[in-house]
């Protein structure tokens, strides 16, 4: 970590965010906001889509890296590329429509036009520029200098240097590991669509709240009470679930333990064995009965990979902010690749939970935008991240672990932020591709 | 579409126009017994995707109407407390046919929903299943296909 | 839905495949095997490519039989 006492912003930055409280402004300043983007959203590893969503050669979707357009491509040869959706000629969009199948795009200003690897093919009336020869000497569209994937999760870094994704993401990789397991193929698919719910908050108060096992209780106690739902006491005093700092940023609610104790395959899903047969039978046959068994007991993942996949059990949440106070999460059902009768059960858990009317997400929702409110008063300035703070310890792995109720999450969130926030900017520099 | 029509377009009407009253008002109850028992309560993303394997904004079947409406009347639902100041008007109202016995009816709504957040104008398309039971028409089935429904949109935890 | 194109110098099944984010043209030389997918944009510019354009594109020296190495024995493209 390179620290650089000569730039202000990162003192100021320091006197912000302090072990056990975050300053109000931290939420709200549209200086730290524009620094955020540039040393987090356009330096490190962000996720940008999965590999299911282009299965096709030539197939490609639009994404995000916060406020920047994205267009995930495949091309002819299989290779995934995530382009800036920006014609090199006058800066016009070149892509409109959210998925398609193109081996090229055009733009509709001028008619440029691009291979899906992002170089510039050709140009209408070349004469006007010399000939066809041009063409070498112009630039293609913008191409992130870094593209990885694991497991099917694409990530892209706008900087051309940095760590490698497997070592951004460290634990956090297991737990995408453990989600691809409840796969009889070893595979999970983004295939069901998205809904998008926009929320008048600051991205952190969503990074934060995803693993916060703290507001559960509260915040959705409206739907535990008539729903019989056994997630309420997941996080309680008596839980022996627990809330892990996996590093770099990266945290979960660890519930397996109240899984283990409950002991029913697939009862993390609230699903008896007897709705998914074929599902229960595809598992045995892949792994033998007892290692499926134990991969269904154990269930999936609670676990928050910075800054913006969430996946929490049953659904995929991609985190994009669009402003200071404006962020929008994207949310999918996660399919099981060859696990027909699940992943419909899981589109219907799903819908029923997230989005706009969500039973769930639309209650965190209002907690998000009443957090942005809150935090715009003046007094008492600071935010408490105490809670767990005196209870916390080492697990085996070495990761700091706090009770399923504890901010030990958070703690580890704002390290890591202030880890990337003062460190002497390295990315986000014009990519050199041409 | 087979049956001939039962209904004419002044009684469906009425019925949407009663529906929109009710569900501007919280009246939860006389709303939920609006629905018949194998309902389908139905807000697409994409309207020409299937509900049991895409994503939906709300896709309930009568079971879930029932759990949205006891989940209001905890006076917990944190995203309607207080609850939205709702008036939505009902315009063009045409019979598209009928199926099996029902009558499927056309109409665009348009409401105003203000929150403390500020106000939000949603407007869509609605289908209507209607159906007569027992002498009184219900709802089999409501399709709302909001303009704005791929897009990114705010919470929206009220009856739409 | 697949059709055949066919006269006595070759054999191409065609349909429209919808199994990427949208539909794209699939031809298949059914002699070989070999396939090749167009999109939209590529199937317009062949509509719109000159008659040059079309006769070099038949001269088997393009493709198939490109260098010594390549001749009838060697029945698939590289992509």
């Amino acid at each position: 970590m390179t620290t650089t006492d000569v730039d202000p912003e990162a003192a100021r930055l320091r006197a912000l965010v302090l072990p056990d409280r975050v300053h109000g402004s931290v939420y709200t300043d549209a200086e730290i906001y524009a620094r955020e983007l540039e040393r987090i959203w356009y330096s490190t590893w962000v996720y940008v889509g999965h590999a299911s969503e282009v299965p096709e050669p030539n197939d490609y979707v639009r994404k995000t890296i916060g406020p920047q357009q994205v267009v995930m491509t495949r091309d002819k040869t299989g290779a995934i590329h995530v382009l800036h959706n920006r014609c090199s000629h006058r800066g016009n969009l070149v892509c409109d429509a959210d998925r398609g199948n193109a081996g090229s795009f055009r733009c509709p200003y001028h008619g440029w036009t691009f291979a899906n690897t992002g170089d510039l093919l050709g140009f209408p009336f070349n004469q006007g520029y010399g000939g066809s020869a041009a063409r070498a000497q112009l630039p293609g569209l913008g191409a992130a200098p870094r593209v990885e994937s694991y497991r099917g999760f694409v990530f892209a870094s706008l900087a051309a240097d940095g760590p490698t994704l497997i070592e951004h993401l460290g634990a956090a990789a297991e737990r995408l590991d453990r989600l691809c397991r409840l796969s009889p193929e070893g595979e999970v698919e983004l295939t069901a669509g998205w809904v998008k719910h926009e929320v008048t908050a600051n991205w952190k108060m969503l990074v934060e709240n995803e693993t916060d096992g703290y507001h559960p209780q509260f915040v959705h106690s409206s739907i535990f009470s008539i729903s019989g739902s056994g997630i309420g006491a997941l996080y309680s005093d008596k839980s022996t679930a627990v809330t892990r700092a996996l590093g770099g940023g990266h945290t979960e609610n660890d519930l397996s333990p109240e899984f283990r104790r409950l002991g029913v395959p697939m009862g993390w899903a609230g699903t008896p064995e007897s709705k998914i047969p074929d599902y229960v039978a595809a598992m045995r046959a892949s792994y033998g009965s007892d290692t499926a068994d134990e991969i269904m007991i154990n269930g999936s993942p609670h676990v928050m990979i910075f800054p913006n996949l969430f996946v929490a059990e049953i659904q995929l949440f991609q985190i994009q902010p669009l402003a200071v106070d404006r962020t929008v999460q994207h949310v999918t059902a996660i399919q099981f690749k060859g696990a027909p009768d699940l992943n419909r059960r899981l589109v219907t858990q799903c819908v029923g939970s997230v989005g706009p009317a969500g039973m769930l997400l639309a209650d965190d929702a209002e907690m998000y935008e009443r957090n942005q409110r809150g935090v715009a008063q003046r007094q008492p300035e600071w935010l408490d991240l105490t809670r767990g703070l005196h209870r916390e310890r080492l697990d085996d792995d070495g990761h700091t672990i706090g009770t399923a109720t504890d901010e030990t999450s958070m703690r580890a969130m704002w390290r890591h932020y202030l880890e990337l926030m003062e460190t002497e900017r390295s990315g986000a520099r014009p990519s050199e591709e041409p | 579409m087979t049956a001939a029509l039962d209904i004419d377009v002044r009684e469906a009407e009425q019925f949407l126009y009663r529906e929109a009253r009710l569900a501007d008002a919280f009246a939860l109850e006389e709303w939920e017994a609006l629905w018949t028992d194998d309902a389908v309560y139905h807000v697409p993303v994409d309207p020409d995707a299937d509900p049991r394997t895409h994503m939906s904004i709300v896709f309930d079947n009568r079971g879930r109407i029932a759990t949205r409406i006891k989940q209001l009347q905890t006076g917990r639902r944190h995203s309607q407390r207080p609850p939205s100041r709702l008036c939505r008007s009902v315009t063009n109202v045409e019979l598209l046919g009928a199926d099996g016995g029902d009558t499927l009816v056309g109409s665009v709504v348009q409401i105003l929903e203000s929150r403390d957040r500020g106000t939000t104008w949603w407007v869509g398309r609605v289908t209507h299943r209607l159906r007569r039971v027992e002498g009184e028409l219900r709802m089999a089935a409501k399709t709302v296909v909001l303009v704005d429904s791929d897009r990114s949109l705010p919470t929206m935890s009220f009856l739409v | 839905m697949e059709d055949v194109v066919a006269n006595e110098f070759a054999t191409v099944a065609v349909s429209v495949d919808d199994r990427g984010n949208s539909t794209r043209l699939r031809l298949e030389d059914l002699r070989t095997g070999t396939v090749r997918y167009l999109d939209a944009l590529e199937l317009e510019s062949i509509v719109w490519a000159p008659e040059a354009w079309m006769r070099a594109l038949l001269d088997p020296s393009q493709h198939r039989w490109r260098d010594a190495d390549r001749g009838p024995a060697q029945e698939s493209l590289d992509p």
